[in-house]
């Protein structure tokens, strides 16, 4: 009896075996690139999603995504997994292996993205299909292979409250330069004195707790929107001497965009103390009139657009201006970017990958996250986003992935200089305390802000000088 | 059971004939293992953590101290040269040769002096509860429960005291406009920032100190006070010459943590004034090279420094209990 029993078992586990060899062949990609992606996927798997967006985690908008997600792939579960401090957390995730099957990348140094991603395809083979927007899948790119693909694409601007600016009696097209961007926001300061309401308008809200607000002035900078030059950030940044300078032969952005926000905070434009603003509050505060202005990428125009719908405001009020630089030859650039990217992880199992890729493809081309979002969208065929209305004038651009052989070299001029471009506003929130030194007179103030520019200046000269020599590539010919 | 001259023999548990000093020292060796067993067993826990969390990620920082380190790439020795390593400098040289590395020392400085004024109000509240004024419970909770408070609670409380917004203004802003003043910015400034943020570090940890002086107080005996009083000596006599020489001990003990305390400060300044390039404490400074600037191996040469800051201000206090022993 037992034995027979025995043999049975036997028997029918191996004949299980057997049906599940066969079930393997499909529906499971092991060879790469091979993969049939219309046919829904046939076993369960579970795979988890990193994201920055805690706001979209908390109002279910993501679990309505996924909902639409499963009609399509119903065998595949996707779980949320959302932080606010998402970069530092998700850094420290990644090297340990501890992320999300799919996540979005936290990683800027685009040498390192082989060790913890997975390729998504050839950069040629991705762009000849056409339907993406080519330009920004070289935003995770190493030597030919992409590894992200972005959730959204953003442009840099100034987001104002049309309602403030009409009744201070300002035209957004004429504040193209530093000079008259202050002019126009006097005229803020002066409309203050006349109102009847009993409220005042703070023109220009720096956001100065919040490091990545400031930062978000530092993207025009870094990514040169002075000069238009798509191959300034990663190539030839890291050999320019001059790129706090205030005698740069052509102008140099962040000396003079340091100059305007100084200027800015200076001239009382901006809010009485930078030290302990708070970014949530000020959503409202633009929607409402309270804040005039402030210098932020078009993802947070749909962000001000919901809390004013939430408040019973007009959501047309908000209004979105390209940074008030304009080049030597006149035009007005405008820098586009991506946003955080897809990536997969490489230490996942391949039926996790190919879930993981699956559900990158639909976000990417069918669930119109981007455009939700008031964003740019990877995938060609979404429509452009309303809120760059105002930019038709503008000849927008972006930045281009390192040149050959400069992949590490803005890396090796940061370290060596002691600051990085993007260094979490610590170089604007000195400029606020400089701006805001009491007890002396606004010359010895900007004495002070040449000081540190010089500061700033000089250790950035002697790394690029240095990084210059090793790596001829990133020095630009005069 | 007869009575005889062995009597001592028979009543040992043992078998009769071993000697009663064998079955005692094996009964001995027996109690010393077990008790050795037990030590063990409730030390593994302990030390396990001690080694897994303290020892290990401090062997792993000395480690790091030596590395160009960003944090997810691979870490490139400080003593390899190739290529463009070859301008790094060592990590400690970086430490001490930059002169920014030390502004926040003299932060911590200001929170010195607030730990000075910290502890002669936790005197003078101690002396106080000593003689048993009416309340005294009430009042002792009262100082002490905000060093049972959450730090960034208070940080946050403190914010919505001391901002300065015209749309929303802050508690103690609205009370000076209220009296016909202006709004002031108080973290606006070297001084005023971080005497603002000492303060609230010692609204916090007040109560820390005035119980441990209230406790230490209480063994002074009231014969002394008493004797004194009939002498005609006033309160403040009393404290100087009695009470204080009784808690020299536990004063001193609590300058040495102030200083170790004021040397690490963290939480408050950077829940409050994450931004403010005059409150950055030595810890936030380190956190910012290590996670803003991604160089992890400089950031960890820091924390040994700071280590090696806080092992010597431990050594003093050693060398101190001794003195003091030896008395």
């Amino acid at each position: 009896m037992h034995n027979s029993k025995k043999a049975l078992a036997l028997f029918l586990s191996l004949a299980g075996m057997a049906s599940l060899a066969g079930c393997k062949k499909s529906g499971d990609s092991t060879s790469a690139g091979e993969e049939d992606y219309d046919t829904p996927m046939s076993e369960k798997v579970t795979i988890t999603f990193d994201t920055n967006r805690t706001d979209l985690d908390t109002s279910g908008k993501f679990t309505e995504y996924i909902k639409s997600f499963n009609a399509v792939e119903p065998n595949i579960t996707v779980k949320i997994q959302s932080y606010t401090s998402y970069k530092d957390d998700e850094k420290k995730k990644v090297v340990a292996k501890t992320n999300g099957v799919v996540s979005m990348i936290p990683i800027d140094d685009n040498d390192q993205l082989s060790t913890y991603y997975d390729s998504l395809g050839k950069y040629v083979d991705l762009a000849a299909t056409g339907k993406y927007r080519n330009v920004y899948l070289t935003a995770k790119y190493y030597k030919g292979e992409v590894y992200g693909i972005p959730g959204s694409n953003t442009v840099g601007g100034v987001a104002y409250n049309k309602a403030i600016f009409k009744a201070a009696g300002l035209d957004t097209t004429t504040m193209t330069t530093p000079d008259t961007f202050i002019a126009g926001l006097k005229k803020i300061k002066d409309y203050n004195g006349t109102r009847t309401d009993g409220k005042t308008t703070i023109p220009y809200y720096t956001n100065g707790k919040d490091g990545w607000c400031m930062e978000q002035f530092e993207d025009h900078l870094c990514n040169d929107v002075l000069h238009g030059d798509a191959d300034y950030h990663n190539t030839y940044m890291a050999g320019n001497q001059n790129v706090f300078s205030k005698d740069a032969p052509n102008g140099d952005a962040h000396y003079l965009a340091g100059k305007m926000f100084f200027n800015l905070i200076d001239q009382g434009l901006t809010e009485a103390d930078p030290t302990t603003t708070d970014w949530e509050g000020s959503k409202l505060k633009i929607a409402n009139g309270t804040i005039g202005c402030m210098v932020m990428g078009n993802w947070a125009i749909s962000q001000f657009q919901g809390v004013a719908k939430d408040n019973n405001l007009d959501p047309n009020d908000i209004g979105y201006m390209p940074f008030p630089f304009t080049a030597k030859d006149g035009k007005q650039y405008a820098n586009s970017g991506a946003d955080y990217c897809y990536g997969i992880k490489k230490t996942a199992s391949d039926k996790e990958k190919s879930a993981g890729k699956r559900f990158i493809k639909w976000m990417v081309e069918k669930s119109k996250f981007a455009v939700n979002e008031g964003c740019i969208s990877s995938w060609a065929a979404d429509g452009m986003p309303d809120n760059l209305s105002a930019f038709s004038n503008c000849t927008m651009f972006t930045s281009n992935p390192a040149k050959e052989g400069a992949e590490k070299c803005l890396g090796l001029t940061e370290t060596l200089a002691g600051q990085k471009c993007y260094d979490g506003g610590a170089r604007f929130s000195q400029i606020i305390s400089d701006a805001k030194l009491e007890g002396k007179t606004s010359e010895e103030r900007m004495a002070a802000f040449d000081a540190d520019m010089k500061k700033w200046n000089d250790s950035w000269k002697a790394a690029a000088k240095s990084i210059g020599e090793q790596y001829p590539v990133v020095v630009k010919a005069a | 059971m007869e009575k005889t001259a062995e009597t001592t023999k028979s009543e040992s548990p043992y078998v009769p004939g071993v000697t009663k000093r064998k079955t005692v020292q094996l009964g001995h060796n027996q109690l010393k293992l077990e008790k050795i067993l037990l030590i063990c067993v409730f030390l593994i826990i302990p030390l396990t953590s001690l080694i897994l969390f303290t020892y290990v990620p401090l062997f792993d920082m000395v480690r790091y101290s030596m590395y160009h380190y960003n944090g997810y790439a691979d870490p490139e020795p400080v003593f390899v040269a190739n290529g463009a390593d070859k301008l790094f400098k060592d990590n400690y040289y970086l430490v001490f040769k930059n002169p920014e590395y030390w502004k926040p020392l003299q932060v911590s400085g200001v929170y010195l002096i607030g730990s000075f004024v910290q502890i002669a109000i936790a005197l003078y509240f101690a002396t106080i509860f000593y003689f048993r004024p009416k309340g005294a419970g009430f009042f002792k909770a009262v100082i002490f429960i905000p060093s049972l408070l959450n730090g960034v609670a208070i940080s946050l409380m403190f914010l919505l005291i001391f901002k300065n917004d015209s749309s929303s203004q802050g508690v103690l802003n609205s009370w000076i406009i209220a009296s016909g003043g202006q709004p002031v910015s108080w973290f606006n400034g070297f001084w005023r920032a971080n005497l603002v943020l000492a303060f609230i570090s010692v609204w916090r940890y007040l109560g820390n100190n005035m119980v441990m002086f209230a406790g230490t107080m209480e063994s002074v005996s009231k014969d002394e006070i008493e004797a004194s009083e009939i002498d005609g000596a006033g309160k403040w006599q009393q404290f100087l010459h009695i009470l204080l020489p009784d808690i020299k001990d536990i004063v001193f003990l609590n300058l040495i943590l102030a200083v170790n305390g004021a040397v690490q400060v963290f939480e408050i300044p950077y829940v409050m004034q994450p931004s403010n390039p005059y409150t950055k404490t030595f810890i936030m400074k380190t956190m910012e090279i290590a996670f803003n600037q991604n160089q992890i191996g400089l950031a960890a040469a820091l924390g040994i420094v700071m280590l090696l800051i806080v092992s010597v201000i431990a050594l003093f206090q050693k060398a101190f209990e001794k003195k003091t022993g030896a008395n």
